[in-house]
């Protein structure tokens, strides 16, 4: 059914729709591939994160929408491809490019991502940003491996923490519900987390280049980023470090 | 279509539901004539008036603004933005006009200019007047008003900077969902973290009631860059003032699930405004939106029913009417159609995008309109609707 105009201004105020989202499945695992981030990606049905996507961000934490040049799923078998990729153009032409790659199968999620800076590139934030869900997520206990190889357990928190929760995460891991165990690693910047339900946003988000460094900062001509996320889903060997 | 979703009906006895009210900005109200005609066919519980005084007509301006208050009888909850140097003049010209019109506002929060600014926990603060020393300067003034603590902008800011909780007379702070995002999913996610949001609050001040005051999908201010993001276009994009979707269903079903989850959980709660930066009018036709909360508002002081959506992709509230039935209101929260399962003999209300918009003046009210029905209900995208369910439904209902 395509909406027409009347009815999308009835709806929305404005006769623009959205890009639908595109429901996927890899076995045991489901997601919604949305303008080139993942949403949504459950296990059983249970969700594991809310969202996976680039942000680049403007010397005055604006959002860059990039010029998109490639978004596509490129395959879905044996395992699931997608590839997003884009420019962020000034008014001297193309500054940055960014491409975002992303393999899925069932129980493993691999999302690199790499800039290359045409020019001088001013950003508060350029990287991978991962959402966790608040359902199976808030009251649980999570185990943080900081970048100096130091171990914390924490709790995500009832109540909304007014500072981030972890800092300096290199690996996180928690366990969803006793039968499921989930590890996030993180490379290529430093990490850390905010409690977005400050803002009345449904997640805790974790991104690159800690909030305390200074900003904006600069991409030389020619610097090359490059950042990875993995997600390792495990079944049934969670009973003991669930609490 | 998925199969059709189950809502539950059952009694909460100890549960009302809160009082609902509209903002205003004194800055932005086109004239009294506007608001008086809105406040009649609206019907706010209270009206969240946000005045700044470092604006040189704030006053007469707020007089103004006033008047038609004052002959509806709606109460006044005045938040006020105060100069950072030297605050006390401002303030006692304030009460001056303030009893000069012979309106007592039903309270008053006080925020010193520099903290509509946003700082982060560890970080440097304002060295002017706080918001503690501010209602300290304000008890002298008004030593029998209720003075409240927390801010006119959102959740964040009051968990960054809390009030004393033996202090103040109500805690209070506003929500926007497109601090961060501003896709059509994301703001309908937002709902979800409203409830963390509500008990941490509460957690601050469990003493005092707590309101929630001037929320919408937009954002009124920038706490943590300075200004909005320009949007003459009227696109979705974050931290705007100008949000498209307020025109729509979407804005109407977003504040039907807002007030879900603060049923029980605020004691007060504010969406939207008179006139811009939230406006539920333009100046020809009625936004879905108006009829919603004019519905909602009517709900105030009712026993509140729980209505339990088997899942999260509708949104779902009522009261106990007089005759015994629900009176519950149900909206879509995403862009497919969904059927509802009510049972096989009730009536039932839907305003979707095949109604056209209301006239401003009109007295068509397409929520008022309930028709019996045996089917289950179907609800477009983002519709709503106003369901009467027989007594027989309800559980824990008096036979």
């Amino acid at each position: 059914m395509t909406a027409t105009d009347p009815t999308l201004i009835r709806r929305y105020g404005t006769a623009t729709p959205e890009v639908a989202p595109q429901p996927l499945t890899v076995g045991r695992t489901t997601l919604s591939w949305h303008g080139g981030a993942i949403r949504r990606l459950t296990f059983d049905g249970i969700e594991i994160l809310r969202g996976i996507s680039m942000v680049i961000r403007d010397a005055h934490w604006g959002t860059h929408r990039p010029i998109i040049r490639a978004s596509e799923i490129v395959r879905t078998s044996p395992t699931l491809e997608l590839r997003h990729e884009g420019d962020i153009a000034d008014t001297h032409g193309d500054a940055l490019h960014a491409a975002l790659h992303i393999s899925l199968s069932e129980t493993y999620l691999d999302a690199r991502l790499r800039l290359i800076a045409a020019r001088p590139f001013e950003t508060c934030r350029s990287g991978l940003v991962v959402l966790l869900p608040l359902a199976h997520v808030v009251g649980q206990r999570a185990v943080v491996t900081h970048d100096d190889g130091r171990e914390e357990t924490g709790r995500f928190a009832e109540r909304i923490s007014p500072s981030q929760p972890f800092f300096s995460i290199r690996r996180l891991r928690l366990a969803p519900t006793p039968k499921l165990a989930m590890t996030l690693d993180f490379h290529g910047d430093v990490f850390e987390m905010e409690d977005q339900r400050n803002w009345s946003d449904a997640s805790f988000k974790i991104y690159n280049r800690p909030l305390a460094w200074p900003a904006p900062y600069r991409l030389d001509a020619g610097e090359c980023v490059e950042q990875r996320i993995t997600l390792t889903l495990e079944t049934n060997k969670a009973e003991a470090s669930h609490a | 279509m998925p199969d059709a979703v189950h809502v539950s009906f059952r009694r909460t006895d100890g549960i009302r539901l809160p009082p609902l009210g509209v903002g205003l900005w004194v800055d932005r109200l086109a004239s009294a004539e506007v608001l008086a005609r809105q406040l009649e066919r609206l019907g706010p519980n209270h009206v969240d008036i946000l005045v700044d005084l470092r604006q040189s007509d704030g006053l007469n301006r707020l007089e103004t603004a006033l008047v038609p208050c004052g002959h509806q009888q709606v109460a006044i909850w005045l938040y006020v933005i105060t100069p950072d140097e030297q605050p006390g003049p401002a303030l006692k010209q304030l009460a001056y006009r303030l009893n000069g019109t012979g309106i007592q506002p039903a309270g008053l929060l006080l925020t010193p200019a520099a903290y509509l600014a946003s700082y982060q926990p560890n970080g440097d603060w304002p060295t002017t007047v706080s918001p503690d020393a501010l209602r300290a300067l304000g008890r002298e003034i008004w030593p029998t008003m209720r003075l409240g603590g927390g801010f006119p902008t959102y959740f964040t800011e009051l968990n960054r900077c809390r009030p004393n909780p033996a202090a103040i007379d109500f805690l209070t702070h506003a929500t926007s969902p497109v601090v961060h995002a501003a896709d059509d999913v994301s703001v309908m996610e937002s709902l979800e973290s409203l409830s963390h949001v509500f008990a941490s609050a509460r957690a601050l001040a469990p003493n005092v009631p707590y309101r929630v005051t001037t929320s919408a999908i937009g954002a009124w201010t920038n706490p943590y860059g300075g200004t909005l993001t320009p949007n003459t276009a009227g696109e979705r994009v974050t931290l705007s003032d100008n949000d498209p979707r307020q025109r729509g269903l979407f804005a109407a079903a977003w504040s039907l699930g807002y007030m879900a989850r603060a049923i029980g959980r605020v004691d007060s709660l504010t969406l939207s405004s008179i006139d811009r930066p939230f406006p539920i009018t333009d100046t020809e036709q009625r936004y879905p939106l108006f009829d919603v909360l004019r519905g909602l508002a009517a709900g105030a002081g009712h026993e509140a029913l729980a209505c339990v959506p088997e899942d999260d992709t509708i949104a779902a509230l009522g009261w106990l009417a007089t005759d015994g039935s629900g009176d519950v209101w149900l909206a879509n929260l995403t862009a497919q159609a969904r059927d509802i399962d009510i049972g096989d003999a009730y009536r039932a209300a839907v305003f979707d995008d095949g109604i056209e918009p209301d006239d401003i003046a009109s007295d068509e009210w397409p929520l008022d309109r309930l028709e019996p029905r045996s089917e289950p209900l179907t609800l477009a995208p983002y519709a709503v609707a106003r369901v009467a369910v027989p007594p027989a439904m309800i559980d824990g209902h008096s036979t």
